[in-house]
């Protein structure tokens, strides 16, 4: 078996190298830092050998988190024992990549050099002598384009050589000199005097090669003139920059949500999606239910209004998180992420943060975890708790459901999205206020800073879209197939028996013999109206509310899905337009509608009064309103879930950022505190309106 | 004078690299080492970080961490 890593600087490649490699789809983005832990995969061309993927690294001495993965790996510190080294070097920018080269062969560990992005080299019209460079670092140099996959086999067939013939770089003089001169530093003042003689041999070094055999094109000489430059212009203008970052962000909401997309009047693409798979999953669960009508009456109750009602709640919003997805890569891949983060530098140090805490605050409107982890990419440890501990505060998707609920029931008849900035808004002004708190009280002294590569603006590719909203998709599947599926169960599980159930008494109180107990009296209700109390203050202090909110915390999703099982689903003014609509004169009549005339005013009471509210079943379930009286409650209930502890993948995510559980246990602490008191807040004022 | 004394537009060659011993490093790690020479190209709209262009690639950094790079 021959080990392979892939080093090199950041947004080099490495990834999108590996996932030619190996087959497999591991995330892509255009900008620095995207990969932050290592990734182990087997080349798809020969079977023996193993591929690591690493996060990029400027250089073998450790800067921030993630690159210290990626030198103690390089270095064999970590007992990964590599065999070579394949060291990938962005061709556009190749004095800077050719430091980390310097590096490793100093290492004397066997590497073949793959000289990436040689279609942009091209493009600048720049000359790269592969073969000079090559004989100067005794080191084989394929030259490639990860991204359409040319140069793949020359370098499989180069990593197979190397490990065979198991020859080690050149051993230039510089080396020992730099040995020298690091051995000789015993002073910290020497020692700096040394860091600078350094860096400063071996960029002399480079210089020299380079000079030697690149003859860098008009486009890479000429500062402020490629492409890039020009498009970045226009967006990180003096005066345009930050409208355009509003507009954007505003574009890639209304795709998403706008029910009246670009006062078009039609809806956005993700609405329309949603739409979409809405009426095909109500077919699908119409053909369900009628193929098991005969069933037993639990059977039927556990499948459809348990299982299919679940599953429903969560299925109607993937569409939206999808697109969101879509457009979130297409932004991640073209290079303006690095941008943002530039522009709002200045904004976030004002709360004490780095410009680079944006990027996961972005990531986090699409799902926590990924966004947590990310925050390990910024270099001041306090900038990384502070990010990570306000990225749960985010809208991420699986929250989504539980706004879009409340807004078409609680808020039909306000804006829909005025509304929804209103939660963006919310988390924001939240995150912003809690992370100056945290400043101020806990992380005192250190400043934050913000040095950062600004990659080159570049076309995504529909390929690496797609494959992000794939995954995605996949990814909702697979958790709507498992964690929402086990949870729909247990929900039904607990809402429908007691202890009674089991030893007998049910089956002798009720008619038909049935051990399954009344709601109100099942095991959810009991454990629910123990805590409940303690949200009363927020104006939700009901069990049902209340186990909405605890199984929230293993998916958020699950907020909804308990909701649909505990809850009548209400009705709406559109479902009694509709329903009233089918009538004719004589029928409104008979109803109680004035001279026949269909009244959408009168309409909810004479639809209730008229018992035709679940054909007058006395069993039916309450609906939301019954607990969650008004709006102001309505809206604490929202926030609450915004703001409190995430689910438990991304308290994980939070464990491995914080590292200790103290640390975690206080993040959480911090959260529910603020959701707790923002809630309350929200419930007493709207309350006073 | 220093780097945070160019005006974008302007530039100048670094004569050495001063400041807080990680981001330093960092800085060295990246290519601003004596002699390079670096082009300012703008600064963010706000007023702080500027962008610069050194070895072909554009880097952004704060005013603060500018001023520890001395220009001949
Ligand atoms: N034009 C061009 N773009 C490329 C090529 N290879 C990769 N890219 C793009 O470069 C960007 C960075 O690619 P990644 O594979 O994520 O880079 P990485 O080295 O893994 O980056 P980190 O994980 O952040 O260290 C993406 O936008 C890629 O599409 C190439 O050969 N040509
Ligand atoms: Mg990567």
């Amino acid at each position: 078996m021959i080990k392979v890593a892939l080093a090199g600087n950041p947004n080099c490649g490495k990834t999108t190298l590996f996932n030619d490699l190996t087959g497999s789809k591991q995330h892509v983005g255009n900008w620095p830092g995207v990969t932050v832990d290592k990734k182990e995969g087997t080349c798809k061309k020969n079977k023996e050998i193993k591929i690591l993927d690493l996060p990029g690294t400027y250089s073998l001495s450790p800067y921030s988190a993630e690159e210290i993965v990626a030198g103690e790996t390089i270095t064999n510190k970590n007992g990964e024992n590599i065999d070579v080294v394949l060291n990938i070097i962005d061709g556009t920018s190749i004095e800077r990549n050719l430091y980390l080269t310097l590096q490793i062969m100093e290492t004397g560990i066997p590497m073949v050099i793959a000289l990436n992005m040689m279609d942009e080299v091209e493009a600048q019209g720049t000359k790269i002598d592969v073969d000079k460079i090559s004989e100067e670092l005794g080191v084989t140099i394929v030259p490639m384009v990860a991204r359409s996959g040319k140069g793949l086999a020359e370098v499989v067939k180069a990593i197979e050589e190397v490990a065979a013939s198991k020859s080690t770089p050149k051993n230039l003089p510089i080396f020992g000199e730099i040995k020298n001169i690091e051995l000789n530093a015993k002073s910290d003042e020497e020692k700096e005097e040394a860091e600078i003689s350094v860096a400063d041999i071996r960029y002399k070094t480079i210089d020299d090669i380079v000079s030697k055999t690149v003859k860098k094109g008009k486009a890479a000489t000429e500062v402020k003139n490629t492409k890039s430059d020009k498009i970045d212009k226009i967006l990180t203008n003096r005066f345009l920059g930050i409208p355009i970052f509003l507009v954007i962000m505003f574009a890639m909401y209304a795709c998403t949500f706008s029910e009246n997309f670009l006062w078009l009047g039609i809806n956005s693409p993700g609405m329309w999606l949603a739409g979409v798979v809405e009426s095909a999953w109500e077919w699908v669960v119409e053909g369900i239910a009628g193929l098991i009508e005969g069933a037993s009456p639990w059977i039927y109750a556990l499948v459809v209004d348990g299982i299919l009602a679940g599953i429903g709640a969560v299925l109607g919003f993937m569409p939206l998180v999808l697109v969101l997805y879509l457009l979130m890569s297409f932004l991640e891949d073209s290079g303006y992420m690095a941008r943002v983060a530039f522009i709002l530098d200045r904004l976030f140090r004002k709360f004490g943060l780095s410009g680079r805490s944006f990027i996961p605050l972005l990531m986090g409107i699409g799902c926590g975890v990924p966004a947590i982890m990310a925050t390990r990419t910024l270099e001041k440890e306090k900038d990384r708790k502070i990010t990570a501990i306000i990225t749960a505060f985010m809208p991420c998707g699986a929250k989504l459901p539980i706004f879009a609920m409340f807004f078409s029931t609680m808020f039909a008849d306000d804006n829909q999205t005025l509304l929804n900035y209103s939660i963006y808004l919310v988390s924001i002004v939240v995150a912003i206020v809690v992370s100056l708190i945290l400043n101020k009280l806990v992380y005192k002294s250190e400043a934050s800073n913000f040095i950062m590569e600004l990659p080159q603006y570049r076309v995504p590719t529909a390929k690496s879209v797609l494959i992000h909203g794939w995954e995605k998709v996949k990814g909702l599947g697979k958790k709507a197939g498992t964690v929402i599926l086990f949870s729909t169960i247990l929900i039904w599980f607990l809402s429908s028996f007691n202890l009674d159930s089991f030893n007998g008494k049910n089956k002798e109180a009720n008619e038909d013999g049935c051990i399954m107990c009344e709601m109100d009296d099942s095991f959810l209700a009991s454990a629910g109206e123990v805590i409940a109390p303690i949200f009363k203050p927020l104006g939700f202090g009901e069990w049902r509310p209340t186990v909405g909110v605890i199984t929230g915390w293993i998916a958020k999703e699950n907020v909804v899905v308990t909701f649909a099982q505990l809850y009548e689903e209400d009705v709406t003014q559109e479902y009694l337009d509709e329903y009233f609509g089918a009538m004719d004169g004589s029928e409104l009549e008979e109803l109680g509608f004035e001279g026949g005339e269909y009244d959408p005013e009168a309409a909810y009471d004479i639809y209730v009064e008229g018992t035709l509210f679940e054909g007058g079943d006395e069993n039916a379930l309450p609906t939301m309103k019954d607990d969650i009286k008004t709006k102001a409650a309505a809206y604490a209930y929202m926030v609450f879930n915004l703001l409190c502890m995430p689910c438990f993948a991304a308290v994980g995510a939070l464990k491995r950022e914080l590292k200790t559980w103290k640390a975690t246990g206080f993040a959480v602490g911090v959260q529910m505190l603020t959701a707790y008191v923002v809630a309350l807040l929200v419930n007493v004022i709207g309350g006073l309106l | 004078m220093t780097l945070r004394d160019l005006k974008p537009g302007q530039s100048g060659v670094v004569a050495s690299v001063k400041g807080e011993g990680n981001i330093r490093r960092r800085v060295l790690d990246m290519g601003v080492t004596p002699g390079t020479k670096i082009d300012v190209i703008k600064v963010a709209p706000l007023g702080d970080p500027v962008e610069i262009v050194l070895r072909g690639y554009n880097l952004s950094l704060r005013k603060e961490e500018a001023e520890a790079i001395e220009l001949r």
